[in-house]
């Protein structure tokens, strides 16, 4: 979110001939997920029905033969004298049959979106592209311009009439950078559209904004990636291709002026759009963690809770049939039953260590207690 | 944007135009583009290639290699250019088939015909005339 008050204007020599003011529209909360959305369901608004031909496959009167005739119930072509008749008809599994689930021309090929859904997304997508790392994100090659957003003087657009003068103007200004890169990208398709006129693709280039009669389309449309666009009749499908936010604009003064107006200001509602207001952000100042971690903040938190984790004895595991006082744990009777091992063994005369005696006296004292 | 619904980029109708082009197509379609030097001279970009005109060959494995040509194959789109031969396996030699897109018009065979289509392309006159279409007549 660009907070600058104004925006520098250049002119075709990339010098500063002016200063406007920075319309609302590019401070507007930035929606990636509501541009996604209304991209998605308005870039289903150029398709074209496609289907099977509607009687294809259909246009027989067979019926089926029932059962009784030990041959399949499918419906079979009536008739004799022709190598049709008997043969199965009708089904997917049929030659000259009608194919499974046939495309019908009847699909809902378009999608309604809500208008105020779609200008918020349009909104949305402006205010992006005044933010320069997420132009740089869509991949624009913008490291040579002056500002983001960049507004050119009107002389120098508006006036443009040869191909050649307009790349002079791309090269000044450094966005010729921007075409380089859809130039370099131009490849051949992946996939059958190829064959279907869909040869190449290429990446988008910027995308210049102008207001007003002006022949610099003239001038433009033959650079690829290139785009011109009339800031009252902005698309969403040229300002976020792809569904993705940042495209790189080339402003005209004057369609940057017009931007107010257009679609309002916070305090003003639009004076094209009937009742439309932009929408406000939610906070001034979204980056969360940097407001978390400022003194303002932080000096009235309350100090966060130590807590103190004492580290617990490590575990001794030993072994009950070695160790007598783990297999009393285990087995309290293992105490008389010791004490018995020790006394028949002594009355059999059977010397006992003075180890074991010892540990059969530390038994006893364990177990009363 | 498409501008003249006469023109058309689809890559199913330009194959099925080269392909099945007529003789005559084919000869506007087997246009080289002139030298420098007569390009400067007549004000004529390209012109459709003919026996006995003069070329240079500026790609491919033979480059560099001038000569005159003995023969426009139209069938083939090609064109033969003198000495540019090889030797086959039985000895024979075979002329080597250019593309004339690969070759530059050195010098012009001029008869009658020539010189009036070279009158009609020059661009100058053209432009003079108020007529942006450059050689409308050709190509």
């Amino acid at each position: 979110m660009t907070t600058r008050p104004f925006v520098q204007v250049f002119d075709a020599q990339n010098k500063v001939v002016g200063k406007v003011k920075l319309p609302n529209v590019l401070t507007t909360p930035i929606r990636p997920d509501l541009v996604n959305f209304v991209h998605t369901n308005l870039n289903k608004n150029a398709r074209q029905a496609y289907g099977a031909a509607p009687y294809a496959g259909e246009q027989t009167s067979a019926e089926s033969w029932g059962t009784g005739r030990a041959v399949a119930r499918i419906p079979r072509v009536p008739g004799s004298g022709t190598h049709r008749s008997g043969q199965g008809a009708f089904g997917n599994m049929c030659r000259g049959g009608r194919m499974y689930g046939p495309n019908k021309t009847w699909r809902r090929w378009n999608r309604k979106v809500n208008v105020n859904q779609k200008r918020y997304a349009v909104v949305s997508a402006l205010a992006a592209s005044a933010v320069p790392a997420l132009v740089m994100a869509r991949g624009h090659r913008i490291n040579g311009i002056n500002e983001v957003p960049l507004v050119i003087a009107n002389e120098s657009v508006d006036t443009l009439q040869k191909t050649k003068a307009a790349v002079e103007l791309l090269k000044k200004i450094n966005a010729y950078a921007d075409v380089t890169k859809v130039i370099d990208s131009k490849h051949i398709r992946a996939g059958a559209g190829k064959a279907r006129n869909r040869r190449y693709k290429v990446r988008k280039g910027p995308l210049v904004v102008v207001s007003g009669k002006t022949t610099v389309s003239q001038a433009l449309r033959n650079i690829p990636g290139v785009e011109v666009a009339n800031v009252s009749r902005l698309n969403l499908l040229k300002l976020a291709p792809g569904g993705h936010l940042g495209r790189f604009i080339i402003w005209t003064k004057s369609a940057f002026e017009q931007l107010d107006s257009t679609f309002g200001t916070f305090a003003k509602s639009s004076a094209q759009k009937k009742g439309y207001t932009l929408p406000r952000p939610m906070i001034a100042n979204a980056d969360i963690v940097r407001l978390v971690n400022s003194d303002e903040i932080q000096a009235a938190v309350r100090a966060s809770k130590v807590v103190v984790k004492r580290p617990t004895a490590p575990v001794r595991r030993s072994n009950p049939l070695k160790n007598l006082r783990a297999m009393i744990k285990l087995n309290p009777a293992a105490v008389s039953t010791r004490r018995t091992q020790v006394k028949s063994l002594k009355s059999k005369g059977i010397k006992v260590s003075k180890k074991n005696q010892l540990r059969a006296k530390l038994v006893a004292a364990t177990f009363n207690q | 944007m498409k501008r003249n619904t006469n023109v058309s980029s689809s890559r199913r109708k330009s194959r099925k135009a080269h392909f099945t082009a007529s003789s005559g197509e084919r000869r506007i379609r087997m246009s080289a583009a002139l030298s420098h030097d007569l390009r400067t001279k007549y004000n004529v970009r390209s012109l459709p290639i003919r026996k006995d005109d003069e070329v240079r060959v500026v790609c491919g494995d033979n480059k560099n290699h001038e000569g005159k040509v003995v023969a426009c194959y139209r069938k083939k789109y090609v064109i033969h250019i003198d000495k540019l031969t090889v030797t086959k396996t039985n000895g024979n030699t075979a002329q080597i088939g250019v593309s004339p897109s690969n070759v530059i018009l050195t010098k012009l065979k001029l008869d009658k015909d020539r010189k009036a289509l070279l009158e009609r392309k020059n661009r100058t006159v053209a432009a003079d005339k108020g007529k942006v279409k450059v050689s409308a007549d050709v190509n």
